[in-house]
């Protein structure tokens, strides 16, 4: 029996990532052991992945609470953080998955790595501090979190193709206890009882509620008030343990008379809470995607859809509200009303959404799942970059989107979609422009070393060229974590590299070109149809 | 007057309580022990007491520390923990003879030399928490450079003092390649390169240590 290690060291979004690799892999290996390696706080959790064989774990605080003892020695804190580690260096790994960001996970994947020859998926650091990623999929994914501002590709959908696996039908994510559930539900079922016994539960995760700007108090107690006045509806507050949690919500408990229902959780009872409540409501990106992977319908809340660019979207029965920062909280509570009713099967009630929010349903093709607008504001633009980026990415993935269909799923006006293209031949004629520039230097310095200032200077110009949000930037910043990935010390066989690199960034750059051209292509035809259409109907005259 | 092999010598107050002498020097009033224990106490700052935890510098025949107890648990009761702290193994052995066993809220730790106090995990984590200190008057001046150097102590940080404190003996081994001198807080900043597994750990603890990583760790 051979044993993988999953390296989910950082907040507790990484173990829902943990919990899909260990599915894929479990699907994979059905032979294999699976264990993960994630923070202390987050054991409990980590202990619930479904087929998990045994979580290890670093005690940050225990190593922050000696390095604070100013009469303990720095060792003795490392001493700790080796000995939290001992079991992994002790065994024998036949892989390590990192699916963290933070460099910490990077780095004990090259301790595990250089120390006992486990090949790694993910990304771990090389010698210069660089990341090195395993392959595209694996650059893909780390340009996507830390440089790119949106998800392009789901996670739920990034890890069947990095781990070459697919998840089963009706996969189960998480375990939880049966008694707990038992609890959850006979506890749910009274407060059903209690109100009309057809009711729905709407869950009010309220967790940190003190720093939440975008679900702040005010916003809160209107949803409360407005769902508490829908007879077919029945608001609950889930809270943590923590004491500022529950402050908080005994004060937003007076605001209605102490008559709401608050339900405590930990990380052992959330799960069991979250699977018996008919949907959800909150802007937690972690509650959310924790309800995704359970299976349960949730509304997200979001003040622009690039802030749920780390969301799952496992299911597709998700909306996502966004709405201004500056809208008002009754109206808000409104949106978020018609909204809950819509992802609870009322169609019609997408009719009275004001028109200041925009609604987005998760939906599926077959690059996986998207946010597509289907009320609201309409954002067409954003929908149509978002889903032509989608598109560009397609080309690398083993299924490749229709360009023409992404235009026209994302209902853009003729003069919008030329005006995009515009933008975006824009952005590659400036990428191009450097990089014939850095190509040109490279050349120069492969002459002759005092040029490599000056092939530094071109190179730092092509990467400025990332910080845009446009295929060319995408371009750019792939070709970042590539030369990122470079791990030679031989002045030569850099240089070699970096032509490879940049020549693959030439590739990517007239793939974008080709996908403008049919954008272009299909504005043009447009347009002579409709020119064509009005000269054989012509308006009526008066 | 008792006589004991050791330089302590044992006798008897006014009051008819047992007092010890180190070098002609009482550790108690030679009038009434008790008295004067209770007169420490009350000197305490009343804010002092809030605190069910106390250090204590000299255990003498403990009538200031029975009298510290008594005060601490009618405030504190079973919270109460007191550390005392002698470098005379002898007292404490001439007390052991002498005197009734302490009370369970009390830990002695008894040893002349300040490192190896500040070796010992369990005296480490007392002290890190700053509980206030009673300095018990004649066993202080008896023993001033000892229990001023516990004032001022300060671990030792280079490799070399401390290496001994990882038990893992691989990655013992691999800070062998490291300069000596050189303190671990020093090493993370100075990592240009990460050549071997080690300067990865390094890196690792370091992201964790000095740069708390993620306001989530705290």
């Amino acid at each position: 029996m051979k044993k993988h290690l999953i390296i989910a060291l950082g907040d507790k979004e990484v173990i829902l990532r943990a919990s899909m690799i260990v599915q894929l892999l479990t699907r994979k290996y059905p032979r294999d052991q699976f264990d993960v390696l994630c923070f202390k706080q987050h054991q409990k959790i980590a202990m619930q992945i479904n087929g998990i064989n045994q979580v290890h774990n670093i005690d940050c605080q225990a190593i922050n609470h000696a390095l604070d003892n100013s009469y303990y020695c720095d060792m003795y804190a490392f001493n700790g953080f080796v000995n939290d580690l001992a079991p992994i260096f002790d065994e024998s790994w036949e892989q390590a998955i990192n699916c963290s960001d933070l460099k910490i996970a990077a780095h004990l994947a090259s301790v595990i790595h250089l120390r006992q020859q486990t090949p790694i998926v993910g990304s771990r650091m090389g010698v210069k501090d660089n990341r090195l990623t395993s392959d595209l999929w694996s650059m893909f994914d780390y340009v996507q979190d830390e440089l790119y501002p949106l998800t392009l590709i789901s996670k739920s959908d990034l890890y069947p193709i990095l781990l070459r696996s697919s998840f089963k039908e009706e996969t189960v994510f998480f375990n939880y206890d049966e008694a707990q559930n038992t609890k959850a539900y006979q506890l749910l079922q009274k407060v059903r009882s209690a109100n009309n016994g057809q009711c729905k539960l709407i869950g009010i995760p309220l967790f940190n509620a003190l720093h939440n700007k975008n679900f702040n108090f005010e916003r809160v107690v209107e949803t409360v008030g407005e769902l508490l006045d829908d007879i077919d509806l029945f608001p609950l507050i889930i809270t943590s343990r923590n004491e500022r949690d529950q402050v908080y919500a005994r004060q937003l408990s007076k605001e209605f008379a102490n008559s709401l229902i608050i339900i405590e959780v930990d990380d052992q009872t959330l799960a069991p809470v979250l699977y018996n409540l008919d949907a959800l409501i909150g802007n937690d990106p972690f509650i959310s995607n924790f309800a995704d992977l359970l299976g349960v319908n949730a509304l997200r809340l979001t003040d622009k859809l690039e802030g749920t660019s780390k969301s799952y979207q496992y299911n597709t029965h998700q909306l996502t509200l966004v709405a201004p920062a500056q809208l008002s909280a009754s109206q808000l509570a409104k949106d978020l009303h018609v909204s809950i009713k819509h992802l609870l099967g009322d169609e019609p009630a997408l009719d009275r959404l004001s028109n200041s929010t925009s609604l987005y349903v998760t939906k599926l093709d077959r690059l996986g799942h998207y946010p597509f607008q289907i009320a609201g504001v309409e954002q067409t633009q954003f929908n149509l970059h978002h889903q032509m980026m989608r598109t560009f990415v397609s080309t690398m993935a083993p299924y490749s989107l229709d360009p023409v269909q992404s235009v026209e799923s994302s209902g853009v006006e003729l003069p919008a979609i030329k005006q995009w293209a515009q933008q975006q031949r824009t952005c590659i004629t400036d990428a191009s422009r450097d990089l014939l520039g850095t190509l040109r230097s490279l050349l120069r310095t492969q002459k002759d070393k005092k040029f490599i200032g000056e092939f530094i200077h071109s190179l730092d110009k092509l990467f400025k060229q990332g910080e845009s949000n446009s295929l060319a930037s995408l371009c750019c910043n792939l070709f970042r974590a590539r030369i990122d990935s470079i791990e030679t010390s031989n002045f030569h066989e850099n240089i070699q590299q970096m032509e490879k690199s940049l020549y693959l960034l030439k590739d990517d750059l007239q793939r974008a070109i080709a996908l403008i051209k049919n954008v272009e292509d299909y504005a043009h035809d447009q347009t002579n149809h409709r020119r064509f259409q009005s000269l054989t109907n012509p308006a009526p005259t008066v | 007057m008792i006589s004991l092999a050791s330089p302590i010598q044992i006798k008897s107050s006014k009051s008819g309580h047992l007092i010890p002498q180190i070098d002609q020097v009482s550790l108690h009033s030679e009038y009434d022990p008790i008295k004067e224990a209770k007169k420490l106490i009350d000197d305490l700052d009343k804010g002092t007491l809030r605190s069910p935890s106390f250090i204590v510098y000299g255990l003498g025949f403990a009538y200031h520390i029975v009298e510290l107890v008594d005060r601490l648990i009618k405030l504190h009761g079973i919270k109460t923990n007191i550390t005392v702290i002698e470098p005379n193994a002898d007292l404490v052995a001439a007390y052991q003879q002498h005197c009734f066993p302490l009370s369970q809220v009390i830990t002695i730790f008894c040893t002349p030399n300040v490192e190896e106090l500040f070796r010992q995990d369990e005296f480490i984590q007392i002290i890190g928490e700053k509980p206030p200190i009673l300095r018990h008057p004649q066993s202080y001046l008896l023993n001033k450079n000892f229990f001023d150097s516990i004032d001022s102590y300060h671990p030792a940080q280079d490799l070399k003092s401390t290496r001994t404190y990882l038990k893992d003996f691989t990655v013992r081994r691999e800070l062998g390649n490291y300069s000596q001198q050189a303190e671990l807080q020093q090493i993370y900043k100075g990592l240009n390169t990460h050549n071997r597994w080690v300067d990865h750990l390094i890196a690792a603890f370091g992201d964790v240590a000095y740069k708390r990583e993620q306001g989530d760790l705290q």
